[in-house]
This record gives structure tokens, C-alpha cells and sequence, in this order.
């Protein structure tokens, strides 16, 4: 009955199988989640830092890579490019609407607060030390590492990162750009 | 947070693409971005590059989920529509990003008994099919047919039929040769590696296997006998059927006396 079973051959190539699970092909889009299930919970957990909340979300992900994987063009970047992409977006917008959520409830004690927790450059990069394993981050500098880690991994805007950092904007924006840049170059340049 | 002019991010609005790449704009830089975007092809190609560079970021965060979250996911997709899929012209769209939840309270307020939905039905269900049914090879004999007419052509045999947004399900119950049968119609097949299975549901909301829908047949003579049981109920379950139902029933049709 189980033919076709649903092993996750590394070699799977990603971008067919969400092709195919754009067609209704559910056998497809199961091996698309088993090959690619623990990555997105593992980016979305890092963004919301909440177990059941991230699974949720990463089920709502899923449920949208299915709604919406007709509208995957394997032209424009990778099936996992695309997957990621939409994981993080989802795990943001749910991680700003609990930070808003989280501001009303506490409007009346924290009005002349900015922001809740002050963190400046230094605590923000001794927290990220645990968890860096990022090598793509390595070709950073410091700077641009931590406002790429702040906005990515915690979700904060690039007028957030400004103010977390205590930087002008201007400064946050080009540390993001140039950083990001520098990683896109360093794709290009193959590891 | 810091007030913004909203939606004009200016001349440097190129600079956006890396924020942008990153989900580090607020909704209204994101609109007016993406408006940006619909006409500038270098932005376009720059955004696709450096959110590709993101990819790399959570290369080492690998989470394993728990395997219920696969079982449901699986559920609930064979009920999802999709877009841009040919669809019958009934039902709501699910675009919203609340569609889940809003499906489950729906969902939630619809069920009673267990769970089960008597007469209910999940509308996109049907529709989903739309694309497997072609699929399927038309040319295997149902072996159950002549069984099937016995229980049809019995002399006590009782119908009931519930419509299923479009699709009919009857079930035939012949008490005299404890049998019972289930005719479809109009009903799209089973999406691709689900099979639907049938239930005896009983009054405390118990189900027992009653055996698969044949993927190619709209009759099928029930596993089992009728006795006891107050409806029989229809579910989507990964092909070849489970133990007990993992899923909602698309409708459950209550049997006479």
C-alpha cells in the first residue's frame, strides 16, 4: 500500500518535488516536508524561541508552501531559497504582532521605555556566542553581524537594529546591506 | 517604535532590497517596497540573490518536529485548496494567513459526537481531488459487485443519503444479511496516497473499520455488520487505511433505527 515511501533522499531534488506538490502530488510535498521539516522548524524556533509557537508556525508554513507552490519559479533561486524565505517572513510577522501584543499589555508600565530590553552591541553579541556556528557569518565584521543577526534572527526592523544598536539608521541600513552583500559574494565565490 | 513617513521610502529606496531580503522592514516599507519592485528588475534580482545568501544562515539550526505535526500537516493539506489548481466553483477561498485557525474553529463549531460531523461536510474536500482523479487507472474489476447487488436488491434494504456539496453518499443496509453497502456519486477519488475509508460510528462516538472506497469504483460492500452502529462515516486516511480515524470525516450518514 506505502509504495513510493517517504524516505528523504538527500539527493532529492527539492525544486521538482515542489513542483510536483504544486500539482496535488500530497506523496511529493510528504517528502518535501521530510526532507526539509527540521530545517524550517529549527529557523522559526530561533526567531520566536518558543517550542509550541514555532511549530505551529511551521505548520501554517507548510500549509502555505502547499496552498502557494505553484507560484515557486525555479528561475528566481533555489526551492529551499524560496521555502526558508517564506518560513522566516511568517516567523517574523508572528514574533512582531506578540512584541505588539506584548507593548499593549504592558503599554501602562513601560510608556517611557523605547524599548523593554535595553541591549546594547556588546550584550547583544555575548548572547549570539552560544550559538555561533554560523560560517556564513565568518566573513563578516563584527558590526555587520550583529545587525544581520538582530534582524534576521530576532526579527527586529532595520530602525529597530538602529536603536538596539544605538546607531543612526543610515548606519544600520548599510551594515545589513553590506553585509548581506558580502555573503551573497562569498556564495558566488563557492566554499 | 520610531514614527516613519509611512509607505515613501524616498530616493534610496534600491537600499531597501537587503532589509527587505532580511523581513527587516515594517509593513509599510515592505508595500511600498514591493511595489518598487514590480518594476525594477535589477531590484528583483538583487533581492532573489541576497535572500538566497540568507538561506546559509540557519544552515545549522535543524529542529526535528514531532512526528504528530507531520500527521496533522498531512490532514490538513488533503483538505487545503491550492492556487492556481483547477478548482470546482464552490467553497470559500483559504488565502488569509489566519485560514487555520478560522478552519479549525469552523471546524470546532461544526463537529459534535466525537467528532464527528453528521451530514457535515469539508467543502474543499471534494474539490481537492480534482487533479489525482485522472491519475488512476479506470480497468481494475471491483471483486465486491455481485455482493454489492445482493445487498442492493435485498428486500429489507433500507437507504439513506446524505449530500456532500455537490457529491451524494447512500448507505444500504440489508439487516437480514447483516451487510451493508456504500454507494457515491459524483464523488472526485481520494487524493494522491490517501485512500477514503469507511466507519461504522457507534453511539459513544467510537468508529470501526469498514474498509477502503475502491479508488476506481463509486460501490463498495462494507467490511463487517451494521449492527450497532448509528452512522457510517467517511474519512481521508493515507492509503491503505488506518487503524482508527486520524482524520475529520467529510460526512457521516446516519443509519435508520
Amino acid at each position: 500500500m506505502h509504495d513510493g515511501a517517504v524516505a528523504a533522499d538527500p539527493g532529492e531534488d527539492l525544486s521538482r518535488l515542489l513542483q510536483a506538490s504544486a500539482q496535488g502530488d500530497q506523496q511529493s510535498f510528504a517528502v518535501l516536508y521530510d526532507a526539509t521539516g527540521a530545517r524550517v522548524l529549527g529557523l522559526v524556533l530561533r526567531v520566536l524561541r518558543d517550542r509550541a509557537q514555532a511549530e505551529e508556525v511551521t505548520q501554517e508554513v507548510f500549509l502555505q508552501v502547499w496552498r502557494t507552490a505553484g507560484s515557486y519559479d525555479p528561475s528566481r533561486g533555489s526551492a529551499l531559497g524560496w521555502l526558508l524565505t517564506l518560513a522566516h517572513r511568517r516567523a517574523v510577522d508572528r514574533v512582531r504582532s506578540a512584541a505588539a501584543q506584548s507593548r499593549r499589555d504592558h503599554a501602562y508600565e513601560s510608556q517611557h521605555v523605547e524599548t523593554p530590553f535595553d541591549i546594547t552591541a556588546e550584550t547583544a553579541e555575548g548572547r549570539m556566542e552560544a550559538t555561533r556556528v554560523h560560517s556564513a557569518l565568518d566573513v563578516l565584521t563584527e558590526t555587520q553581524r550583529s545587525a544581520i543577526e538582530l534582524a534576521f534572527f530576532d526579527g527586529l526592523t532595520h530602525v529597530e537594529v538602529s536603536e538596539r544598536l544605538g546607531v543612526p539608521l543610515g548606519t544600520a541600513k548599510t551594515r545589513i546591506r553590506d553585509g548581506l552583500r558580502r555573503m551573497r559574494d562569498q556564495l558566488g565565490g563557492g566554499q | 517604535m520610531s514614527q516613519q513617513t509611512p509607505g515613501a521610502p524616498g530616493e534610496d529606496v534600491h537600499s531597501l532590497a537587503a532589509a527587505y531580503a532580511l523581513d527587516a522592514v515594517d509593513p509599510d516599507e515592505r508595500a511600498a517596497f514591493e511595489e518598487h519592485l514590480a518594476g525594477c528588475a535589477a531590484c528583483r534580482t538583487e533581492v532573489a540573490e541576497l535572500a538566497e545568501a540568507t538561506v546559509a544562515l540557519s544552515e545549522h539550526l535543524s529542529v526535528e518536529p514531532p512526528p504528530a505535526l507531520r500527521a496533522q500537516l498531512l490532514r490538513e493539506i488533503a483538505t487545503t485548496p491550492q492556487e492556481g489548481t483547477p478548482r470546482q466553483d464552490r467553497g470559500p477561498r483559504h488565502d488569509g494567513p489566519d485560514e487555520l485557525g478560522e478552519r479549525r474553529t469552523r471546524r470546532a463549531r461544526r463537529s459534535r459526537g466525537g467528532g464527528w460531523l453528521l451530514a457535515g461536510v469539508a467543502a474543499a474536500t471534494i474539490a481537492v481531488g480534482t487533479v489525482a482523479v485522472t491519475q488512476w487507472p479506470q480497468d481494475t474489476p471491483d471483486p465486491s459487485v455481485v455482493a454489492v447487488q445482493e445487498v442492493l436488491d435485498a428486500p429489507d434494504a433500507v437507504r439513506t443519503t446524505e449530500s456532500v456539496d455537490g457529491a451524494t453518499v447512500t448507505v444500504v443496509t440489508a439487516s437480514s444479511l447483516e451487510r451493508a453497502v456504500v454507494l457515491t456519486e459524483d464523488m472526485t477519488a481520494a487524493p494522491s496516497g490517501q485512500d477514503y475509508q469507511l466507519w461504522f460510528v457507534h453511539e459513544d462516538g467510537t468508529a470501526v473499520s469498514a474498509g477502503l472506497m475502491p479508488r476506481d469504483g463509486d460501490q463498495v460492500l462494507l467490511e463487517g455488520e451494521p449492527a450497532g452502529a448509528v452512522a457510517v462515516g467517511i474519512t481521508i486516511e493515507p492509503a491503505g487505511g488506518s487503524e482508527q480515524p486520524t482524520s475529520d470525516p467529510i460526512v457521516a450518514v446516519p443509519l435508520e433505527g
